[in-house]
């Protein structure tokens, strides 16, 4: 216990080295530096296939877009519907037949008509009579005729004057073989049959209306008028300025249901583009050619005959390069160009001759490497995150188009002052192509594309950049290549940024 | 030769990690304590009757890095800097944070002879987290430097509390031998331990395409963390109740052999027990394998709704699950101690413990050695020196002070701790006394 009593002052040598040591940790965590936090993260960003048909869809609903049965893709630009006038010849005149005895027999205006279904019309009649008594009048037209009987009737009349009437015509044929056409009547006692005298008797045929016609019309020329078609290639391929279209098109679509020859010609075909109107030379639409059109046995049917306008009939190609924005056409027709045949023509009521233009550019091209250039307002904000970045990017390209990339710093003048790349960075490599233009392999590329601290910085300084991309399809645009809508493209993209407190 | 052979195999045994059970290696050689006898139920008192007063203890424990592998003076100034890389250098491939509390609320004995009884009631409760070194590596260092590695990344915890009501009896023959048995029945308050924890982490050198396997499961008793189908609003919830259907049984064994007259020898296990978790028991699981290689940015421009698509399919990869109805075992961490206790006087006692720890199908080992010193009858203080846990540098004292009829004691492992807090690693403490007739 004395021993106890005299160490009782002991326990402040700890107590004043606990302190001691309190003090000290106290003041050196006021003297604590935090560490530099540079974390490399490795993080897979994207990975992703899609097709040409996707990339298409992705770009919105596109009715200039075509495919064909193999997936060729083509831009296509189709014209309004350009209806032809209906031909005069089809004006049926109104015939006055005066009676000079009970039958008459006379020439049918129209030339060289064979048969006529009529639609509409009537057969008006106005006569003298003297008869104070009831009598029948009876009326033959011999040319109207209905399941091969003529038009025969008996009409009840009574009472002196002038009496008129009328019969409908509607639904019978009139038999014009001969191209004239004969009418008789007869009054009679209805109870004795006895003949009756009747006066100033004339016949009007009037509103006639035809269904179906047939027989010679004539020569006759009919005019499309001028029209301006209107599509925008340039809109499509704009910049593209080294491109070349291997195979455009341009299609005349007439679709005829006049039973009768027709020729037909151009008369303007020209397009129009920004440096002026270029005229395009097709020997047969300057010429003339004969379309389509229907036999007897195709009575209602529209008869198509297609034009195609190609590299191998004109130079379209070389006239699409220059990217025309309209196409300018004016087209006429003649009827029976070679006079009449020994087959007849016929023309319904609904006849018509329609044409439609189409524009088509198969994606069966070539371009050599044009640059592509965007600006953009740079905001690229909380950069000074990471000390610098690469971005790995794996792509399996099935397009046969190659892209590179390069950004360009510019100043507020609008001036280049730097690039984030140190030369352009390429990201699609063009997959290789067979002797038809069709890709044969896809080719995978893996591109680093690192971005030090001092791009980084400048990225984030930047207050507008441009992009300036190089693209041109494989062999640096030297062979034609197709684009299909199967395509594919694969993407695998990861960054490597290394972060930065 | 078997002293220099007990010490290489003792540093062998000791690199194997941290103790996971309570340890008192200083509170060992205060036989007098009450708490002291739980260690080695063996250990008898020449006081007809005592009774234990509250007794808490308290130990916290960290073996991954030191504050001084942490924070490093830099050179040339006198400043410091947090050096993360160096506290990985001193970090094993799983660390443990663990802390235990226990209050040893009463205790009995008497003396009849050559038999003494005892009764003791205890609370003990243990949080241990572990976490693996990858994923402070790839926080500090990011998953770049790793590409290809399979990073582990799964924290793991075992957490939980009871009650224990003990009843030991200590019978000497011949006044040479000592055995002692002490079973117990312990009631569980709470558990919250992951059984199964899988987190790994690949990233692909190639295309930096990130895998996660992912295979957790967590038993809880008591404890609710709520539905597992509304992730982002989990509630958990834990209503303690004093007593609980949580049952389970343990036995401490003990040995104490007088060899010469100024030579002992003890040795022990305590802790041979289990605890049925029976109440509120829910097992949630979680398993899977995610694969993130990159957004498909063409079905992004094409569904507005790709995002919500995507995290839908990413959680679709994890299957949740919890189960309510199945209940569970917990094997509490038996502890193995043999002692050599030296008397060459009456008041002065030199001695070496061992201490071996196991659970979960591992092994933790520690050596303490210890001089004690009665000062008068009314005083002792005794000096230990402890390998454990990976740190030596644990100096430890017990002091024990009798006033009469009244004892009162102290032990810790490590009392350099306050006064060298930069390089320890662990610290615990425990104080008590009790009433000796």
């Amino acid at each position: 216990m004395r021993l106890l009593y005299r160490l009782r002052t002991l326990w402040v040598i700890p107590l004043l080295w606990c302190m001691t040591i309190a003090c000290s940790l106290v003041d050196e965590s006021e003297r604590i530096k935090g560490p530099q936090w540079t974390p490399e993260i490795a993080l897979p960003l994207v990975k992703t296939e899609i097709t040409f048909s996707q990339v298409l869809d992705e770009i919105g609903e596109q009715d200039w877009l075509d495919e064909d049965g193999e997936g060729l893709l083509s831009i296509v630009y189709e014209s309004e519907s350009l209806r032809f006038p209906a031909l005069d010849v089809l004006d049926l005149p109104k015939i006055t037949v005066p009676m000079l005895d009970t039958m008459q027999t006379v020439g049918f205006p129209l030339n060289e008509i064979g048969r006529m279904h009529l639609k509409n019309g009537t057969l008006a009649f106005e006569y003298q009579s003297a008869l104070s008594t009831d009598y029948n009048l009876r009326i033959r037209f011999e040319q109207a005729q209905q399941a091969g009987q003529s038009l025969e009737v008996v009409l009840p009349q009574s009472g002196p004057g002038t009496q008129t009437g009328s019969l409908d015509l509607s639904g019978y044929f009139l038999e014009l073989e001969e191209s004239e056409i004969s009418l008789s009547y007869r009054a009679e006692d209805p109870v004795t049959g006895q003949y009756l005298p009747l006066t100033a008797f004339f016949f009007t045929l009037d509103s006639l209306e035809y269904r179906f016609i047939e027989g010679f019309f004539g020569q006759q020329d009919l005019s499309s008028g001028s029209e301006n078609f209107s599509f925008d290639l340039t809109s499509a391929f704009s910049q593209l300025d080294r491109l070349r279209l291997s195979n455009p098109q341009l299609q005349l679509r007439f679709q005829n249901s006049f039973g009768v020859p027709i020729e037909l010609r151009a008369d303007t075909l020209d397009f129009e583009t920004s440096a002026g109107t270029i005229g395009l030379d097709h020997e047969g639409l300057t010429q003339g050619t004969m379309i389509n059109y229907p036999n007897l046995s195709q009575v209602g049917e529209r008869v198509p005959t297609v034009i195609n306008i190609n590299k191998e009939n004109s130079e379209i190609v070389e006239i699409l390069a220059s990217l025309p924005e309209a196409l300018k056409y004016n087209f006429s027709a003649t009827t029976f160009p070679e006079g009449k045949g020994s087959e007849n023509g016929f023309v319904l009521d609904t006849s018509s001759l329609e044409v439609e233009i189409g524009v088509e550019v198969p994606l069966d091209l070539q371009l050599e490497p044009v640059a592509l250039r965007t600006q953009m307002d740079a905001n690229f904000q909380g950069l000074d995150l990471f000390e610098a970045a690469t971005f790995k990017l794996v792509t399996e390209n099935g397009f046969p188009l190659s892209l590179s990339v390069q950004a360009y710093f510019l100043d507020e003048n609008g001036q280049t002052v730097d690039s984030l790349f140190a030369t352009p960075s390429l990201w699609l490599q063009a997959a290789p192509v067979d002797g038809n233009g069709k890709v044969s392999a896809a080719n995978v590329l893996e591109t680093e594309v690192p971005i030090p601290a001092d791009r980084l910085e400048a990225l984030e300084a930047a207050e507008r950049i441009e992009i300036k991309t190089l693209v041109h399809t494989s062999e640096n645009g030297q062979v034609p290549v197709k684009f299909y809508s199967h395509y594919q493209l694969g993407i695998q993209l990861g960054v490597l940024v290394e972060g930065r407190n | 030769m078997y002293i220099r052979s007990f010490f290489i195999c003792s540093l062998l045994l000791l690199s194997c990690g941290l103790s996971h059970a309570q340890q008192e290696l200083s509170l060992y050689f205060l036989q007098e304590a009450m708490p002291a006898r739980m260690q080695n139920p063996a250990f008898m008192t020449e006081k007809k009757i005592q009774i234990g007063l509250p007794s808490p203890f308290v130990s916290a424990q960290h073996d991954g890095f030191a504050w001084k592998n942490l924070i490093r003076p830099m050179a040339g100034t006198d400043s410091f800097l947090v050096d993360p890389d160096y506290a990985l250098m001193n970090m094993k491939d799983r660390n443990r944070l663990q802390a235990h509390a226990a209050m040893d609320l009463l205790g009995f004995s008497i003396r009849l002879g050559g038999l003494q009884l005892s009764l003791n009631t205890a609370t003990r409760s243990q949080v241990s987290f572990t976490y693996p070194k990858d994923l402070l590596e790839i926080t500090w260092h990011g998953n770049a430097p790793f590409m290809g590695e399979n990073l582990d990344l799964a924290p793991g915890i075992q957490a939980y509390a009871y009650h224990e009501i003990g009843l030991g009896a200590a019978f000497r023959i011949k006044d040479k031998l000592s055995l002692g048995i002490r079973p117990k029945y312990l009631i569980g308050l709470a558990s919250f331990s992951t059984q199964r924890q899988q987190l790994s982490l690949q990233t692909n050198p190639e295309t930096y395409a990130l895998g996660l396997d992912l295979d957790y499961s967590l038993r809880t008793s008591m404890v609710q963390l709520g539905s597992l189908e509304d992730l982002e609003n989990l509630q958990p919830s834990f209503e303690p109740q004093p007593f609980t259907s949580n049952r389970g049984w343990a036995i401490d064994l003990g040995m104490d052999w007088k060899v010469l007259e100024k030579l002992r020898v003890s040795a022990s296990v305590r802790d041979l027990g289990f605890l049925n978790w029976n109440e509120q028991t829910t097992t949630y699981r979680a398993s899977g394998q995610l694969s993130f290689e990159g957004f498909d940015a063409a079905r992004m421009l094409s569904d507005s709704q790709a995002i919500e698509s995507f995290k839908d399919s990413m959680l679709q990869q994890i299957q949740l699950d919890e189960e309510s109805s199945a209940g569970f075992r917990t094997v509490l961490p038996g502890t193995a101690s043999v002692s050599l206790i030296f008397s060459p006087i009456k008041s002065f006692r030199v001695g070496g413990l061992y201490q071996a720890t196991w659970y979960d199908g591992k092994t933790a080992s520690a050596l303490a050695l210890n001089a004690s010193k009665d000062l008068g009858k009314v005083f002792t203080a005794g000096l230990t020196y402890a390998i454990q846990n990976r740190s030596y540098t644990n100096l430890g004292l017990n002091l024990w002070l009798k006033l009469g009829p009244f004892a009162g004691f102290i032990a810790s492992d490590n009392v350099l701790a306050p006064l060298l807090p930069r390089s320890s690693r662990q610290v615990n403490l425990r104080i008590g006394s009790q009433i000796l007739f």
